[in-house]
């Protein structure tokens, strides 16, 4: 929870004496326990390239050269603020556009690429035009009005709402209240207004110290601030809390593409897809890092080691330039160079993928613990396994056997109507065994999970990678008849089958595939829902009855005992048998639970098949339609039994 | 019963932030001159009445010039107001200053033990500052206003 002082002038054509003063203010500061500055140019009239921004962080050297004590004046106030001592100093940029027309204000939307170059924007609308267009339609962080003059115009409140809601800050300076006692009069005034509409949300307090007098400490400000009728809680959200939001929003909305992928430049010599990155990275994620400018203080001499390393972090680079580098076609799957047949096979059938980001991981673990800002793609994971997969933008690292000096493409999943490749191919780069993934990805890309499942049935090999869903749930016959029958690792042989059986289904799988597939994908219990769904859909279909009833379950027999790898097999043909029963309420729990082993994320599938051998012994009884029982849904099943008997 | 509830309020002062280092203090710090900048700052900010409320129970305590540490009382009514004047504070005397609070408590006794440990972090500091011309007399003073503290009463 730390303290931020948005506005620290900069003017770039000042004096020697004004550098000083910054240097002179962002000490101050730190040592008064901020734990970040903006430094904030102001810019008026139109924008042009020579705008772009040019302000250079100051370096540690140099605020020690101004406060030698620096650092034990600092661990002192962090301490007595109840701040974290080692957090680390941060500064960032912000462009002020002081906009008098509406033409200039239209200047500042997401496409402007000199507004790219500072961290924070902000507008000061000079009339009412201008701040209506500001409220509404510009896409700037911060709206910073001048309150130390009589207002041009009127603060509105359906305007101001209409800001609130899109997520735009108002700024109040305070340091116009210091400075003149004159000036302290209207200041108090206009702002009230402000903070009566806003009602204490949505605002941030600056100082906008031209010296360094005119700054506070972090409670200083939050009780002069209850002059402005701001209670001390929401005073002091607005300096620490407020601030802290408006910067992680601004720099997702700068550095990450469609806020949640980052894309960074790897440099080639850099190693991949080592496992140990893989946490080390996740955890380091700091979102409040302007990439550069981060001054830790641990003691001189570290802090004078790290400043000196900043050059050597990894910028994030602009996604633009990314996908125009891109082939027309997008990201193929070929790239990934599997080398093998059944990914190769399943190139043919797949459709190329929709590439969205290049994520890389950048920096070993050695560089991480000093470069906090640096940015791995592998943080997104954590934000994957609290969402769906294709609600956000994932990310996935290329699994260990994929070292190769060229960047790593990752396939990645934007728009939220997959194709069934695509997921087989996430599906696959889950797995560290390539050989799994390639056939597990072969298995994603032949047509919905029935036909997953008794792909999978038949190759030993995917065996002990992923126990599929709708395997366990009681296919119908027709379907493991034809799996089983391919107990032998014959691919061709049973790829044909499959296509065939695939061309059976297709229809009716379509609806579901994706729905089916997500949920393979990513929850177990859900995926259960959905794959008796589909499931249901495969048993309502006649057709499946049909293939169903030309099975011999003799031949079943045979042929599972054949393949003797396919434990999964024998309560297939268990399943079988009981199939003419076609009940299997009691069982349903079971298999239930089973098809959850089953469903288990790919990544987990690694489970021995022991355990699943002797779960699945015990299932002997599940059915071919466990989950008929969803067809007439009710609360309870004894309730509803004791129902229909009275009836 | 006690009727009276006040703040106490232990604040470091910076005095002149804009100098170059290694010049000596501008002006000493005293209780006089720190309560009179504190009274004209509540004046032209807070008027007459606002002067008058707060009055009653406004003192600084306790001053240290070495350290520049504080320690203000004010009724638990105005202890708001009057910390807002402090802040607003620009000068002592011709001095540009800075006043920063670093504990607030509603006891003397919480008042004490909070100045004592930042009188000595911040005399680490100035031991630290001024380097090697650290005179023995300094050293005594500084003992004797740590006794002070440790004598003060409500």
């Amino acid at each position: 929870m730390g303290f931020f002082d948005l506005n620290v002038p900069y003017d770039a054509a000042s004096s020697p004496s004004g550098k000083a003063d910054r240097v002179r203010i962002a000490t101050k500061a730190m040592e008064l326990g901020y734990d970040g500055v903006a430094y904030n140019r102001s810019m008026r009239g139109v924008m042009s390239e020579r705008d772009r921004c040019s302000i250079p962080p100051l370096s540690l050297a140099a605020l020690l050269k101004v406060a030698p004590s620096l650092s034990s004046s600092v661990s002192l106030h962090r301490g007595l603020l109840g701040l974290p001592l080692a957090s680390a100093f941060r500064q960032y940029t912000r462009l002020t556009v002081l906009a008098e027309t509406v033409a200039q204000a239209q200047v500042l939307n997401s496409g402007n690429p000199v507004l790219k170059t500072y961290d924070l924007v902000a507008v000061r609308p000079l009339n009412q035009a201008v701040f209506d267009h500001a409220c509404e339609k510009s896409e700037v962080d911060i709206i910073a009005i001048d309150f130390s003059e009589k207002l041009p115009f009127r603060l509105k409140l359906p305007m101001v709402k209409t800001a609130i809601e899109r997520g735009v800050y108002f700024e109040i300076s305070y340091s116009s209240l210091i400075s003149d006692p004159q000036m302290r009069r209207q200041v108090i005034s206009t702002a009230k207004l402000l903070v009566d509409w806003t009602r204490g949300k949505n605002l941030i307090i600056t100082s906008a110290a031209s010296s360094v007098n005119e700054i506070r400490g972090p409670c200083d400000v939050a009780n002069v601030l209850s002059l402005l009728g701001i209670s001390m809680e929401q005073g002091k959200a607005s300096i620490s809390k407020n601030c802290r939001v408006l910067i992680a929003n601004a720099l997702k909305k700068k550095k990450f593409f469609k806020e949640a992928i980052r894309v960074e430049a790897m440099p080639s010599s850099e190693r991949l897809g080592s496992e140990e990155l893989w946490s080390g990275d996740l955890l380091k994620w700091d979102p409040l890092s302007s990439g550069d400018g981060d001054i830790l203080l641990d003691d001189l001499k570290k802090s004078f080691s790290i400043s000196n390393k900043v050059s050597g972090t990894v910028k994030a680079i602009d996604f633009n330039s990314i996908i125009n580098s891109m082939s027309s076609e997008g990201f193929q799957v070929k790239d990934l160079t599997y080398g093998n047949k059944a990914a190769e096979l399943s190139l043919d059938q797949s459709k190329t993928l929709q590439c969205a980001s290049r994520v890389v991981s950048s920096f070993t673990r050695d560089n991480e613990s000093l470069e906090p800002g640096k940015l791995d793609g592998l943080n997104i994971l954590s934000k994957q396994n609290q969402s769906p997969l294709f609600g956000t933008s994932t990310l996935h690292r290329m699994p260990s056997n994929k070292v190769s000096e060229k960047p790593v493409l990752l396939s990645e999943a934007v728009d939220v109507a997959e194709d069934r490749e695509e997921i087989g191919s996430i599906k696959a780069l889950w797995h560290k065994n390539a050989v799994s993934e390639a056939l597990v990805k072969d298995a994603g890309l032949q047509t919905p999970c029935c036909d997953d499942s008794k792909f999978v049935v038949s190759t030993p090999y995917i065996w002990d990678t992923i126990l599929p869903a709708s395997l366990n749930r009681g296919v119908p016959q027709g379907l493991d008849s034809c799996a089983v029958r391919n107990g032998d690792p014959l691919e061709k042989d049973q790829e044909s089958q499959d296509s065939k059986s695939a061309e059976a289904f297709s229809g009716i799988h379509c609806a579901t595939d994706e729905k089916t597939m997500e949920s393979l994908d990513l929850r177990p219990r859900e995926e259960l829902c959905l794959v008796s769904d589909n499931l249901l859909s495969c048993e309502d279909v006649s057709g499946s009855r049909q293939v169903r009833e030309h099975t011999d379950d003799a031949t079943l027999c045979e042929e599972v005992m054949h393949s003797s790898k396919c434990d999964d097999s024998i309560e297939l043909n268990d399943e079988s048998e009981s199939d003419e029963s076609l009940e299997g309420v009691a069982v349903e729990p079971q298999t239930l639970e089973q098809g959850d082993a089953g469903i288990s994320q790919p990544n987990l599938n690694l489970m021995s098949s022991d355990e699943g051998r002797t779960r699945r012994k015990l299932r002997y009884r599940s059915v071919a339609f466990p989950l008929k029982r969803l067809l007439s849904p009710v609360l309870f099943k004894k309730k509803a039994r004791k129902h229909r008997r009275k009836f | 019963m006690v009727g009276f509830k006040n703040r106490y309020m232990v604040m470091e002062v910076f005095l002149d932030p804009n100098r170059e280092l290694a010049v000596d203090d501008p002006i000493i710090l005293t209780q006089f001159n720190v309560s009179k900048a504190i009274r004209d700052s509540i004046l032209v900010n807070f008027g007459e009445c606002g002067l008058a409320s707060s009055l009653g129970s406004f003192q600084v305590k306790y001053v240290n010039p070495i350290t520049k540490l504080c320690i203000i009382r004010a009724s638990r009514e105005e202890h708001q107001k009057v910390w807002a004047a402090i802040t607003l504070v620009t000068s002592v005397g011709n001095c540009p200053v800075l006043f920063n609070l670093l504990d607030l408590s509603g006891s003397i006794k919480a008042g004490k033990k909070a100045a004592l440990k930042c009188d000595e972090l911040k005399f680490e500091q100035y031991k630290l500052a001024s380097g090697s011309c650290l005179s023995p007399e300094v050293i005594q003073q500084m003992h004797n206003y740590q006794e002070k503290i440790k004598i003060l009463e409500h």
